[in-house]
């Protein structure tokens, strides 16, 4: 089995939204582009948070935008998005948002190992202002290599 | 000890901080005594645990009869965070 790796091309840097809905839309682009997941997914995210509230506001001024696996998944991964201006989602505690994840699986363990590296990404508080003031390409590349190997107290 | 971590689908939020609880307990040495799960709200019920872990969003749909048990996190990334709401929780539960 080969070793899941992010991609640069699942980043987008300061984008412009309109509100949440947009935001979900923009910030899930890529992953429709490389077909890893349906028009079909969007609209399933915003319907859930319609129906459940903004709980995909994860952290101040982050969400996790993602729905249950089903047809409109066909492959697993994620995107990532910066916002060049902060939208509200509702969240109580959460917002605004400027970094917007979009997650999507085909199975409830398929995307396990790409979110552990997600997660110790996004566990480091220096990464989220490595995120926030991203602007170039060269940016995205640092950014992707410390999601992909960045974890410093694993060394893998 | 078992924990529940509780979103909405059972595949996002709730996995990101069952990743984060499993590595707390094993910092803390305590990862061999305890059980970290997800579910989605719809299963709640059916998923019995000492602790349960959600947000303010899903809190407000949870059975009144496990509310004492819950923990209510506002930030599912900040190790530091969880883990001093984790640690009250499990203080106040004698575990």
């Amino acid at each position: 089995m080969k070793t899941e790796q992010f991609e640069p091309r699942f980043v987008q840097l300061q984008r412009h939204t309109d509100d949440w809905k947009d935001a979900l839309r923009v910030g899930a682009q890529p992953l429709v582009t490389y077909k890893y997941i349906t028009s079909e997914y969007i609209n399933k995210m915003i319907a859930g948070v319609q129906e459940l509230g903004p709980y995909i506001v994860i952290a101040p001024g982050i969400a996790l935008g993602h729905s249950r696996p089903d047809g409109s998944v066909l492959q697993t991964g994620f995107s990532i998005t910066t916002l060049a201006e902060p939208v509200k989602f509702g969240s109580q505690t959460n917002d605004p948002v400027d970094i917007v994840i979009i997650l999507a699986s085909t199975s409830n363990d398929a995307h396990l190992a790409l979110l552990q590296k997600l997660v110790q990404f996004l566990g480091v508080s220096e990464n989220l202002q490595i995120l926030r003031a991203a602007k170039t390409d060269n940016d995205i590349e640092r950014i992707v290599q410390l999601i992909n190997g960045g974890a410093k107290d694993e060394g893998h | 000890m078992k924990i529940v971590a509780v979103c909405g689908f059972g595949v996002g939020s709730s996995v990101i901080a069952k990743m984060n609880i499993e590595s707390i307990l094993s910092d803390e040495n305590r990862d061999a005594d305890a059980e970290v799960e997800t579910v989605d709200l719809g299963s709640v019920t059916s998923a019995p645990a000492d602790i349960y872990v959600t947000t303010h969003e899903l809190f407000d749909q949870f059975p009144d009869d496990i509310r004492d048990k819950t923990i209510v996190l506002d930030n599912f990334i900040d190790k530091d965070d969880i883990k001093a709401n984790l640690d009250k929780k499990m203080n106040d539960l004698g575990k």
